[in-house]
């Protein structure tokens, strides 16, 4: 209903959408446990745990999505892998290593290898997955020669760039309303941690805002803007805007400023306009994903 | 040899005789179809492509007054030199055979419908009910017997022609020489389709394309995307310099004020 005919539609919108989440949450996951403080870690688990099933979940919908589903047999799909030069082929196989190499850091974090020089390893490998991950599905859209509003540079940067506020987002939700309860077994210095985040959090919601201001530039020409920025997409696309990257810019900029006048977080405010700002970042994510991926199409 | 066929719209005088013909070889089904709502295209019937429709002929009114002239404009796939549909095609699905059409193997499809945005002249249609990718096949079966594509078979007046890729390039710049314009040669690498009229084909509607080929678009974005990320990694990390530069001088001067932190609930990274 909401795909206007196009034949990408809103469960590919869903798919792009996920897998940039997952490859956020663990790149932001596994930077804290690499460049981060140890008492961190619950917030570099959670990064890892919820990576993985974020794009399994998004490669299960590309499947049932496929337009041939009687034939969605495991040996009729390795044809997906046939075409080195197609960035579907490209995609399709970075996802996999991704899924696998999340799923590894997962079992270390699990089996508490926590001083493990692999883990490292393994987590540097995943981080470089996961950019290849986060931004595939701009190259995808990009490559497509016959879709001008998706012809832009800057499109695989906006979506990486979507991909961490969204992971960012993402692992702060897990550490504020499951953190004690999940992962009980670490340790809970995560204040800190948690006001970097949202430190970077305001940064990345900058740099997403400027980065479409730049992408809606460099398609200006196209008569698909109008559609997006005024026609029936606009009310996504503006959601979006305001909904995703300027009311939770907002909100983490008024805790920055009380943060700095008392010192100190309020706890109660913390916790509510943290979790709307996070829903907010990724409610902006899937919506903008939406707007452009319809919108390069009708 | 690469077969080609050449379009030379002025002398097309839109009988839809190539439309029937295509139906009947390829054994479309019919289906209802609306004259085109759109202004100046209204006679065109049906309106575009679809999973049954491989060509149609698109009327498009041009001038006003005695000026006013139709033109009729052949659509169908243009069986490009390098495809863009085969070029972005995961599983290799659609391909382009030496004879010059750009073949579909169903066997090995999955119906991504990545060839359809991938499509530098929107062709590709998905038949949602038998679950395919269909388009024009170049009569690939009445070329391997020696016959000529059904359409260009029945056009009454030869505004459809088949010939040798080159020599189809020839004819087009011989026309061009004599003043009329040729879309197709050069366009996404080239098309085995190519075709003459004596207005730009791109004012009738046929898509602005330069001459990179499917590899030189991919590089040349990848080139543009790598560069971005060269200036954002430089903007990155100039930023991250000057907030670390900044945030030592403001302790220096916090230090030099002597003042104390207020802060015991949530001490900030670097501060304990
Ligand atoms: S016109 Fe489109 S469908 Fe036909 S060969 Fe070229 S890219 Fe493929
Ligand atoms: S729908 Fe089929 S033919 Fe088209 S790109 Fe996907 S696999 Fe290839």
């Amino acid at each position: 209903m909401f795909s206007f005919g196009a034949n990408w539609g809103v469960l590919v919108a869903l798919e792009l959408f996920l897998a940039g989440l997952g490859a956020g949450a663990y790149i932001v996951g596994s930077s804290i446990d690499l460049f981060g403080e140890k008492s961190w870690r619950r917030l570099a688990f959670a990064g890892a745990l919820m990576s993985w099933p974020m794009v399994g979940v998004g490669l299960g919908i590309l499947i049932i999505d496929l337009g041939r589903p009687e034939l969605n047999t495991p040996s009729h799909l390795m044809n997906v892998f046939n075409n080195l030069s197609s960035m579907m082929t490209i995609g399709s196989t970075l996802l996999t290593m991704f899924l696998a190499i999340s799923l590894l850091t997962t079992v270390f974090w699990v089996f508490k290898w926590h001083e493990s020089l692999l883990r490292s390893i393994i987590e540097i490998a995943g981080i470089s997955l996961g950019f290849g991950v986060a931004l595939y599905p701009g190259l995808l859209l990009a490559f497509a020669r016959g879709r001008v509003f998706w012809a832009s540079p800057f499109l695989p940067w906006l979506f990486l760039v979507s991909a961490i506020c969204t992971g960012l987002a993402l692992v702060g939700l897990a550490e504020t309303w499951l953190g004690r309860i999940l992962f009980p077994f670490f340790s809970t210095g995560t204040e800190d941690a948690m006001i970097e985040l949202s430190r970077t959090l305001r940064f990345g919601i900058l740099a997403k805002l400027l980065i479409l201001t730049l992408y809606v530039i460099s398609v200006w020409q196209t008569k698909e803007v109008l559609t997006v920025l005024m026609g029936r997409l606009a009310p996504f696309f503006w959601a979006a805007v305001a909904g995703g990257l300027l009311i939770p810019f907002a909100i983490e900029e008024y805790g920055e400023r009380v943060l700095k006048e008392t010192g100190l977080r309020p706890i109660i405010y913390s916790r509510i306009s943290a979790t709307i700002s996070f829903i907010l970042v990724l409610l902006g994510g899937i919506l903008l994903r939406y707007a452009i991926l319809i919108g390069g199409q009708i | 040899m690469s077969k080609a066929v050449l379009v030379d719209i002025r002398k097309c005088i839109g009988c839809r005789a190539c439309q029937v013909a295509c139906k009947r070889w390829n054994d479309r089904k019919s289906e209802k179809t609306v004259l085109n709502a759109t202004p100046g295209l209204e006679w065109t019937n049906p309106s575009d492509l679809s999973p049954r429709t491989y060509t149609y002929i698109r009327f498009i009114g041009r001038g006003s007054g005695d000026d006013f002239r139709w033109h009729f404009l052949k659509i169908q796939c243009n069986h490009c030199v390098e495809p863009g549909c085969a070029s972005v095609c995961p599983t290799k699905a659609l391909s382009k055979s030496v004879e010059g059409p750009v073949l579909y193997d169903v066997e090995k499809c999955i119906g991504c419908k990545y060839c359809i945005s991938g499509c530098p002249f929107n062709v590709p249609r998905f038949d949602e009910e038998k679950h395919i990718i269909e388009k024009c096949t170049f009569c690939a079966d009445r070329l391997a017997e020696g016959l000529k594509p059904a359409c260009v078979a029945a056009c009454p007046t030869g505004a459809l022609s088949m010939h040798e890729r080159n020599e189809v390039i020839q004819l087009a710049e011989s026309a061009r020489s004599n003043g009329a314009h040729i879309y197709g040669k050069d366009e996404v690498g080239g098309t085995s389709w190519v075709y003459v009229s004596d207005i730009p084909l791109t004012e009738l509607g046929l898509p602005q394309h330069d001459s990179k080929n499917p590899t030189a678009y991919v590089t040349d974005m990848l080139l543009k995307v790598g560069l971005l990320g060269v200036v954002g990694a430089g903007a990155l990390y100039g930023l991250g310099v000057y907030s670390k530069r900044r945030s030592r001088l403001e302790k220096t001067v916090h230090n030099n004020c002597g003042s104390t932190d207020k802060s015991t609930a949530s001490p900030r990274k670097g501060e304990e």
